[in-house]
């Protein structure tokens, strides 16, 4: 069964940082939006605040801020000729779920550039040659 | 073997007996305002859980 919903003037899909930032500029433009985000609610006052916030086994190890990957998961594949297959057991890079995308886990970390940060192209080729980056 | 690790709320790791064996101090987790007087020196602190603290 469809539930038709009222029109609106923009509809966000994903309500992480690039959805929000958006919406906020849509609806200063005085556009009626509504924001698509999947995932559980969340109330920051008890999920974010402290001490709910160190409990390791719940966010660290279990990963609960992040994307349920056994539901909907990205992707992968280290080599062109490869089939990508969908990751299962995240490591480093760990999206997020729920409004505020994976801005909510974001650790306000922000280190400065390095100068060779700036010529990345140029210091991959110096060091691995040019016929290792990919053209496409 | 998380729940012997894990805060005490998960029924495991009954008064914090496996964070005293370790030594591990619990929450809150954050020291910085305890750098300066424990350079060089062991930090040994009673742990404390999340019940501790609720």
């Amino acid at each position: 069964m469809v539930t038709r919903l009222k029109e609106v003037d923009a509809v966000m899909v994903g309500m992480g940082w690039t959805g929000a930032i958006m919406a906020r500029e849509l609806t200063k433009a005085g556009l009626n939006v509504v924001g698509l985000e999947r995932g559980a609610d969340r109330n920051p006052k008890e999920e974010f605040g402290l001490t709910t916030l160190r409990d390791e086994l719940r966010y660290v190890t279990r990963l609960e801020l992040m994307q349920d990957n056994s539901t909907d998961t990205i992707t992968f594949r280290n080599e062109r000729p490869e089939t990508a297959l969908p990751i299962r057991r995240f490591g480093a890079f760990l999206p997020g779920e729920g409004v505020g995308g994976t801005g909510i886990h974001w650790g306000a970390l922000h280190w400065r550039f390095l100068p060779t940060d700036f010529r990345i192209k140029s210091t991959l080729a110096e060091k691995y040659g040019a016929k290792q980056i990919p053209t496409t | 073997m998380e729940g012997f690790f894990a805060d005490p709320m998960y029924g495991g790791n009954r008064n914090k007996v496996a964070w005293q064996m370790l030594g591990f101090p619990g929450l809150p987790a954050t020291y910085a305002d305890k750098v300066d007087a424990y350079r060089n020196k062991r930090y040994v602190a009673p742990p404390r859980s999340i019940a501790d603290f609720s």
